[in-house]
């Protein structure tokens, strides 16, 4: 089959290449000193870490999968049965609230928890007094700085990809199903237990995966608690040790857990496909009686305000208690340089998706499709492994500009793209470039073919079946794509971390710069900030959704 | 001068390394209605994308549309030259645009005066001037298909191809729309090739009737004549022409086997075709008794079969009659009979010979 090399197909194929040049420089980085030999090359810091450390990372690491995972069920399964099978007085608001936490960052809520339930915290302090205890040795209490404590709040902040996921199987699972069963003498918590719940497995290991990818990319919570994982590992051994060999290594090791869990996704989501067809005749939601309403609104209510109210109003009183600390000049300077880079990233992830689609509308084929799919990779990959993955190309190819103006007698211009904004922003449209290019993707999809067609017999040409017919009729979709992707820049941290240039502050990195000083009393309106604006898909969610 | 609309000679498609369509050839005069009628996944909507240029890759072959070639081995005009107007099953109107700019969108090269008049006198056409301001999803099924009509005919095109053009309409709306587009057409003397899997439709709207089977025309005729007089085994299968009784060899007991023309091949082996309008049953004094497992049994004399069915088709009955190891379908005015009767067939006139 030949490939035709028109302009589109040839930025399309730069731009994925682009994309998945992070992984390539990765394995590159991390196998080209195994290949070569000789002592020159030899990786002290990965064999030090690798030899004294790095299991003890891969174990903390899996425990704080499979225990945030425990927590996560806890928090959802319930929830989503309920609002799923329950017709109850306010059930609309509900299930719409469960999915708050999703705005809080982990490592803000990590932070909140630990300054209200450490030693000095006012509920310790509040039971030492009315007890009488005097010293730590006197009673027992709950540790968050363990990796229980880091799983819990992780959980918190990620449990409501698994309960949308539920509650989105049981409400279109087939109620004739439940019918049958029910008529070949099943009990409901037979039928449960034998139909429903095997039919919803699909997307409770969908869920799980996507909390377990969360929970491995995760560097906030667990570096302010101070539990080593890889993804700490991968931060020490740049920023410590110095040694982009030894974080390319580690990386590759995470990348390669990432990428299980990738297929495993994968796997699951064929199999909901499946499972869907059934799905023809929704159930009908029983009345719960006032007593279960009262229940279930009690559970809900407790998981909402652990995981947002809580912290909302922890956050509100620190800005009001220290408000001339928050309200200072700095700050607008970070919000401008994190609205700048994220609309920036935004933009360009939108224009790329915008090219990769019409490219593979216009020219369908599996190359095409392949294109697509290369570009959206780098929502899989951690933060902080995709900033190695960019440091890496970006820093090569700054030593060899500055060497070939060296070359030249000319002035050297520095780390142009290594040590500027340009690293960060490539890195946010690689990570999040899948955002744009589902948004566009889903839309392009419900697009017959046949307005293409239509147009074309109309005596329309491809460029104005484009401008004219896909322009308007995606303009939605591209803004959404830009405001998801713009949000989810805001919110970025690890990759910031890492890639962000001397003096240069995100929102992100300012309140975990607080956070991480255990003072976000002062930064408590920037994360505030970065609360309210990641509210706003799900409230852009719940009017598309009209609440149901 | 040639009054040919449309000629195709040895057309080919294919996807994937498959051939939909094979070696098609295919004629059709000017001002003709043609259907392209088959089941599904026969390559009726492949021919015509082939003809609309709607395919980029796997085809081949000669398409001519009025004397001009728009397809051959050096070139493939694009779809969007070839002035030629496709109405599509799902209409395809665009969303985001009102009636009266769906209807523009193609005759966008006329100055605006122009537009505007060619924009009502196509909407007049099919009566839908008053809801020129109207978006697609506030018009109902039918209006849609009209506005597509509207749309295609503003270009004035040579040629009109229809995508199973009735499929997403009702029974009632479905009648009135066929009627009315086809005056129009027949008015405008607009060539037409439209594809459809339902002979009800093939029937009322054509002129000529091509029967696809796996990208080959089985039989070109006039609807009555493929009805009544099919070919071949498949058309006569597809459009339910009549009984098909597989036979080596004319029976003796229906007489001397339809004199062949000196031309056409002596088949040793076809099948015989009974019209069940042209059958009649009577009934024997044998009925049915209950076997030893308690259920009723037809114990008819050898030379009788049994009902095993029954129908009322509007006009009368439909009989299924078991005889002889063979299903026979008998249409009848009375209900005299019931399941399970004893009967014996007879037929009026000679059985078609038709080929396998």
């Amino acid at each position: 089959m030949s490939i035709k090399l028109s302009p589109l197909s040839l930025s399309t194929g730069l731009i994925s290449a682009v994309m998945f040049l992070p992984i390539l420089a990765l394995l590159y980085e991390a196998f080209s000193s195994v290949l070569s030999v000789g002592p020159e090359v030899a990786d002290d810091a990965f064999k030090n870490i690798a030899e004294t450390v790095l299991l003890d990372y891969i174990i903390n690491s899996f425990l704080i999968v499979t225990v945030t995972l425990l927590f996560a069920c806890l928090f959802s399964l319930a929830p989503a049965w309920w609002c799923a099978q329950y017709e109850f007085k306010g059930r609309r608001w509900l299930q719409w609230l469960m999915v708050f936490p999703l705005a809080i960052p982990a490592y803000i809520s990590a932070y909140i928890y630990t300054d209200l339930l450490d030693y000095a915290g006012p509920i310790q302090s509040w039971l030492r007094s009315v007890f009488g205890w005097q010293s730590p040795a006197d009673y027992w209490f709950v540790d968050m700085r363990t990796i229980t404590g880091a799983s819990f709040v992780l959980a918190l902040a990620l449990y409501p990809y698994l309960y949308l996921l539920l509650r989105n199987n049981f409400a279109k699972q087939s109620n004739h199903l439940a019918q049958a069963s029910s008529l070949l003498g099943a009990t409901r918590y037979r039928t449960f237990w034998r139909i429903r719940f095997p039919l919803a497995r699909p997307a409770l290991a969908i869920g799980c995966t996507l909390i377990a990818m969360e929970t491995l990319a995760d560097f906030g919570t667990v570096h302010l608690f101070a539990i080593n994982t890889l993804t700490t590992a991968i931060y020490d051994s740049w920023l410590v040790y110095g040694s982009l060999s030894a974080a390319a290594k580690i990386s590759c090791i995470l990348l390669f857990a990432v990428v299980s869990l990738v297929y495993l996704e994968r796997l699951q989501r064929r199999r909901q496909r499946h499972y869907e067809l059934n799905g023809h005749h929704r159930p009908k939601r029983h009345a719960a009686t006032a007593r279960q309403t009262v229940f279930i609104w009690l559970v809900c209510a407790l998981i909402i305000a652990l995981g947002f109210v809580l912290p909302v109003v922890t956050l509100l009183n620190y800005t009001l208690q220290y408000w001339e600390i928050n309200w200072q000049q700095d700050l607008f300077a970070h919000i401008q340089n994190t609205f700048l880079l994220a609309a920036t990233a935004a933009a360009i992830a939108t224009i790329f998706a915008l090219l990769l689609n019409v490219n593979q509308r216009f020219h369908p084929s599996q190359h095409n499709k392949a294109k697509l799919a290369v570009s959206s990779v780098g929502y899989a990959i951690p933060g902080t492994v995709l900033a190695i993955g960019v440091l890496i190309p970006l820093g090569a190819l700054d030593i060899g500009l500055n060497r070939w103006l060296d070359s030249l007698n000319w002035q050297r211009v520095g780390l142009i793209f290594s040590g500027t904004s340009f690293a960060l922003v490539l890195a946010f449209v690689i990570r999040f470039a899948a955002i744009a290019n589902g948004s566009v993707s889903s839309t392009y999809a419900q697009l017959p073919i046949n307005l293409d067609h239509a147009s074309r017999m109309l005596h329309a040409g491809r460029l104005t079946t484009f401008r004219k017919i896909h322009i308007p009729l995606l303009t939605p979709a591209m803004m959404s794509a830009f405001l998801l992707v713009f949000i989810e820049c805001v919110k970025e941290l690890s990759a910031s971390l890492l890639l962000r240039p001397f003096d240069f502050q995100t929102l992100a990195t300012y309140t975990y710069q607080y956070a991480s000083d255990e003072q976000l009393e002062q930064g408590a309106l920037s994360a505030l900030l970065i609360i309210i604006v990641s509210i706003l898909p799900l409230l852009f969610l719940s009017k598309t959704q009209k609440l149901d | 001068m040639n009054s040919k609309a449309l000629t195709i000679d040895n057309l080919a498609v294919g996807f994937d390394g498959t051939d939909v369509i094979s070696k098609l050839h295919l004629e059709v005069e000017a001002g003709e209605i043609l259907c392209l009628l088959g089941p599904s996944g026969g390559g009726k909507t492949s021919v015509l994308k082939a003809i609309a240029g709607l395919l980029d890759s796997g085809v081949s072959g000669q398409i001519q549309v009025f004397n001009q070639t728009v397809l051959d081995g050096k070139k493939n005009i694009p779809a969007e030259k070839r002035n030629i107007g496709f109405i599509f099953q799902d209409y395809a109107l665009f969303p985001h645009m009102t009636v009266a700019d769906n209807v523009s969108y193609g005759i966008s090269y006329l100055s605006r005066e122009e537009r505007e008049k060619r924009v009502q006198e196509s909407l007049s056409l099919v009566e839908l001037a008053h809801l020129e301001n109207r978006f697609p999803h506030e018009l109902s099924g039918g209006q849609q298909q009209r506005v597509t009509v509207a749309r295609s005919l503003a270009c004035k095109p040579k040629l009109l191809l229809m995508d199973e053009p009735f499929s997403n309409i009702d029974t009632q709306v479905k009648r009135r729309l066929m009627t009315d587009l086809k005056r129009l057409l027949k008015e405008h003397n607009i060539t037409v090739i439209f594809v459809t899997h339902t002979k009800a439709e093939a029937f009322a709207f054509a002129d000529r009737v091509a029967v696809l089977q796996e990208g080959k025309v089985q039989q070109l005729a006039s609807p009555q004549a493929v009805f009544e007089a099919p070919t071949n085994a498949f058309v006569a299968k597809f459009m339910e022409s009549g009984n098909l009784i597989a036979c080596k060899q004319y029976p003796e007991v229906w007489g001397a086997p339809p004199f062949p023309e000196p031309h056409q091949p002596i088949f040793d082996q076809g099948y015989f075709l009974f019209v069940p309008s042209q059958m009649d049953i009577c009934l024997t004094d044998k009925s049915p008794q209950r076997n030893e497992k308690g259920f009723f049994e037809p114990h008819c004399d050898t030379n009788a079969g049994y009902i095993v069915d029954k129908q009322y088709i509007g006009n009368g009955f439909e009989y299924e009659v078991r005889y002889n190891g063979t299903n026979w379908k008998v249409h009848q005015n009375m209900n005299d009979f019931q399941i399970n009767d004893c009967v014996t067939i007879v037929y009026r006139g000679r059985p078609q010979w038709i080929a396998p």
